[in-house]
């Protein structure tokens, strides 16, 4: 019972990984931006970095 | 099992040792430059490259000129807008690919240096990743870099080597020991907010057949030499004129350039001929000083002396003797000091980095002063005090002038 | 798969982390903001860094060094806490792409322009994953190697720079305004020193725990020293102007080492050491990220993780920034926030399982 749910959670975790991984790579092969996390972040951190020190 | 790990440990290593030639040239599609001469051409950038032949470099030991191989090195030119266009043409004319790694000095014609300004040239140097910051800068005295760059010199095989040479072993004439560089040119103009000065060179006597490896053979060494000369003065980076010898001296002191120095005394008191020393140890300590809004330098300068040579009649053995010589010595030092201070003032252009002294110890009077800097800098009163001591005579006590 | 290492390689490991691949941009993010008064800010940086540590390292005291994955779990319940593990994740393999990244930049800007960045990349990936692959104690043992190499390098390489120095291309001392030194010290207090918590996930493998705490500061202490060291050389002997417009200041400051023209261009020894550095940095951050998602699979193996991991990391480092400015700018900006951030949502929960008791349930 507990090996079975364990490996459940690896399995989902293995296929979640390796799917990121195929989607990220293809869209960097393509050419294609569709996780821009620096965008993202700094989105996010501009504001208070702007209130830091003033921009 | 085995198998797999020894799969892997061979695509390991085969990688890793492969991995190495990405992106190399071999050497023999390099041409390696050696120098970079800078010219105005119709308003546009002149750039010669000298390039070493390495063939005829290598061949024929002691300065014999190499015969079959041809010249140790050889000059293209080429004209663009900018630097790196001329460098783009060159491609174009040239056998190999440019390699800048070695370049040991760039040249710029006076002509350029005047009406264009060295600004342009810095941009493609700085950036490129082969070319050192620290390559020396030589101004072509009333002359064009080309013709510093198309002459074949005795000795030394690469004429830009016995140039870099020649900067060194004129420091104790000119006092600007290790030339002047590159960046700090840079470092001058921008970060600090100071006229910069670069060493000129010029040829000794001009002569055609110099680019021609023929004239190797001529025992008369003058007409394929070239001589160091005063500095460049600049006013941030057009060129506006020349420092004397004197003045050239003087600047190397109070920039604490001048490790060791020639000097020659005149006036034997009262009678005829003059005494040379080498000065040791110069150590020169500028702090600049405001009172009462008034600005004012003090520069003291500190350093041992070595007598030379003495052609007139003086008693070397008497320690009193020695006092005036020292005197002496400290006046004409004084002289030169005073010709550079005064013509930098009157010119208006900082080329000490005063400015930046302000800065390092006042640096809120360096605010105040900054806008109209020129103007402050010409106004400040500059006291020198010079201080010699004369420690030795050298092999002989009695000259023979005394009798 | 053998992950054991002992104090002393825990120190070598830290010290490596931090000096390793700030050596050649500590200089010219501290100058770029703060002049000549870049060593005040890196003095500072240091001193945050230093007391951010100290806290983490406390707080791990109390739940006896733990996994930081099992932590989570533990302090934030089962949900929150796989999250905060899979932001860890993340976290480690973006660190990881930018380290790369950081290191294909160098040698296309300043060392062999015509090769390709894809050969320096695989090849240090490939690296890691070999190291990773057969356990931590690795890259214990080999930093416990290399490193006093790489000290003998640098310190040679500085010392030889001496004959440059010139004071006054430090003076006038506190010209600049605070803001700007903090700015300074902002854009490097991320960069290298909140980025070691990821040595979290290590800590439960050191034998000895009870020297743990001081051999890890000692580290991060001659760390921080080095880096202050290198700031002060390079504006030292460049002047802050030239620093500041460098991509790689303390690579051209080794340039600058001319001592009677046969010890002259040889600035290429200093990359060794700063790719040693990145290697462990790469390997530390890999590792965090494998041995997180073994944590949160369950598995009883990490290698799995391996591959994938690598070819994250690797897309990652090419994809993220177009370009080596967009790459710097971010990094100025965001960096120190975004693992502060990181930083605090844990410690946070590790406080709160304090006083909830949380930390007596640990290691039983």
């Amino acid at each position: 019972m507990n090996n079975k749910a364990q490996s459940i959670k690896y399995r989902v975790t293995l296929t979640a990984l390796w799917g990121f991984t195929i989607i990220y790579t293809i869209s960097f092969l393509a050419g294609k931006q569709l996780f821009p996390f620096d965008k993202w972040i700094g989105a996010l951190f501009k504001p208070v970095y702007a209130m830091m020190f003033g921009g | 099992m085995i198998i797999k790990k020894c799969f892997f440990t061979f695509l390991l290593s085969v990688g890793l040792l492969m991995s190495g030639c990405s992106g190399r040239v071999e050497l023999n599609e390099l041409l390696i430059v050696s120098a970079i001469g800078v010219d105005i051409k119709e308003d546009n950038t002149a750039v010669h490259f000298q390039v070493v032949n390495a063939g005829g470099s290598a061949g024929g030991q002691g300065g014999a000129p190499a015969g079959a191989s041809g010249g140790a090195v050889y000059t293209y030119s080429v004209t663009g807008k900018t630097v790196y266009e001329a460098v783009e043409k060159a491609s174009t004319i040239l056998p190999r690919k440019l390699l800048f790694s070695h370049v040991t000095c760039i040249v710029v014609g006076e002509e350029y240096a005047r009406q264009k300004g060295i600004d342009g040239l810095f941009d493609f140097l700085e950036r490129n990743h082969g070319i050192r910051d620290s390559m020396l800068m030589l101004v072509a005295k009333e002359s064009t870099a080309k013709n510093i760059l198309t002459i074949y010199t005795p000795i030394f095989k690469n004429p830009a080597e016995s140039l870099r040479n020649r900067v060194k072993q004129s420091a104790a004439a000119t006092g600007v020991a290790e030339g002047v560089q590159e960046k700090e040119v840079i470092n001058w103009i921008h970060g600090q907010y100071r006229d910069p000065v670069i060493q000129g060179v010029e040829r000794v006597e001009f002569d055609n057949q110099a680019d021609d490896t023929q004239n190797l053979q001529n025992i008369d060494a003058n007409n394929k030499t070239f001589r160091i000369t005063g500095l460049a003065y600049f006013k941030k980076d057009k060129m506006k004129g020349w420092y004397n010898t004197k003045q050239t001296r003087g600047w190397a002191i109070i920039n604490s350039r001048a490790h060791e120095m020639f000097i020659l005394s005149h006036k034997c008191n009262h009678s005829k001929g003059y005494v040379g020393s080498l000065i040791k140890g110069i150590k020169t300590d500028v702090t600049p000083k405001v009172h009462d809004g008034q600005l004012s330098y003090k520069i003291n300068v500190k350093g041992k002396a070595i007598l030379q040579e003495v052609t007139c009649k003086i008693n070397v053995g008497s320690p009193k003797e020695l006092k005036k010589i020292e005197f002496q010595i400290e006046e004409e030092l004084t002289k030169e000091l005073t010709s550079v201070i005064d013509k930098a003032q009157s010119k208006k252009l900082d080329v000490f980095g005063f400015g930046k002294l302000l800065y390092d110890n006042h640096p809120e009077m360096w605010r105040k002063y900054k806008k109209d800097w020129a103007e402050h800098f010409s106004d400040a009163n500059v006291k020198t005090t010079v201080n010699i001591t004369l420690e030795t005579v050298g092999a002989r006590v009695e000259s023979i002038h005394e009798q | 798969m053998n992950h054991n290492l002992n104090h002393w390689q825990l120190s070598l490991i830290v010290f490596s982390f931090i000096m390793g691949s700030s050596l050649l941009m500590a200089p010219n993010l501290t100058s770029f903001f703060s002049g000549q008064d870049a060593w005040i800010s890196m003095i500072l940086a240091v001193i945050i860094g230093f007391l951010i540590n100290i806290l983490w390292l406390f707080l791990l005291k109390r739940y006896q060094f733990q996994s930081i994955f099992a932590l989570n779990e533990l302090t934030a319940g089962k949900i929150m806490g796989t999250a905060v593990n899979i932001t860890i994740v993340f976290y480690a393999l973006h660190l990881a792409a930018y380290v790369i990244r950081n290191l294909s930049n160098f040698m296309i800007a300043n060392v062999i322009p015509e090769s390709n960045p894809w050969t320096y990349q695989i090849m240090i990936i490939l690296l890691a994953v070999y190291t990773t692959y057969y356990g931590f104690n690795n890259i214990a043992r080999v930093s416990e190697f290399l490193n006093p190499w790489m000290f003998l390098l640098f310190i040679g390489s500085l010392l030889l720079t001496i004959n440059k120095f010139e004071f006054s291309n430090l003076k006038p001392v506190f010209d600049q305004k605070f803001v700007y030194i903090a700015q300074g010290a902002y854009s490097t207090t991320g960069f290298p020193f909140i980025e070691i918590i990821l040595l979290g996930s290590v800590f439960v493998y050191v034998k000895q725990k009870e020297k743990l705490t001081k051999s890890y500061m000692a580290g991060l202490l001659w760390g921080g020293a080095v880096l202050i060291i290198t700031v002060i050389a390079v504006v030292g002997v460049q002047g802050d102007y030239m620093v500041k417009r460098q991509s790689y200041p303390t690579y051209e400051l080794m340039r600058n080492i001319s001592v009677v023209s046969i010890l002259e261009r040889i600035e290429v020894l200093i990359t060794v050491v700063w790719i040693f550095g990145i290697l462990v940095k790469v390997v530390v951050c890999l590792f965090a990220a494998v041995s997180g998602l073994k944590h949160i699979s369950g598995h009883t193996s990490m290698r799995v993780f391996l591959l994938p991991c690598a070819i994250l990391i690797w897309s990652m480092a090419n994809h993220i920034h177009e370009n080596m400015m967009e790459f710097t700018d971010f990094v100025g900006q965001n960096w120190t926030m975004w693992w502060f951030t990181l930083y605090a949502v844990i410690v946070i929960f590790l406080i709160a399982g304090i006083m909830r008791g949380k930390d007596k349930q640990a290691g039983t």
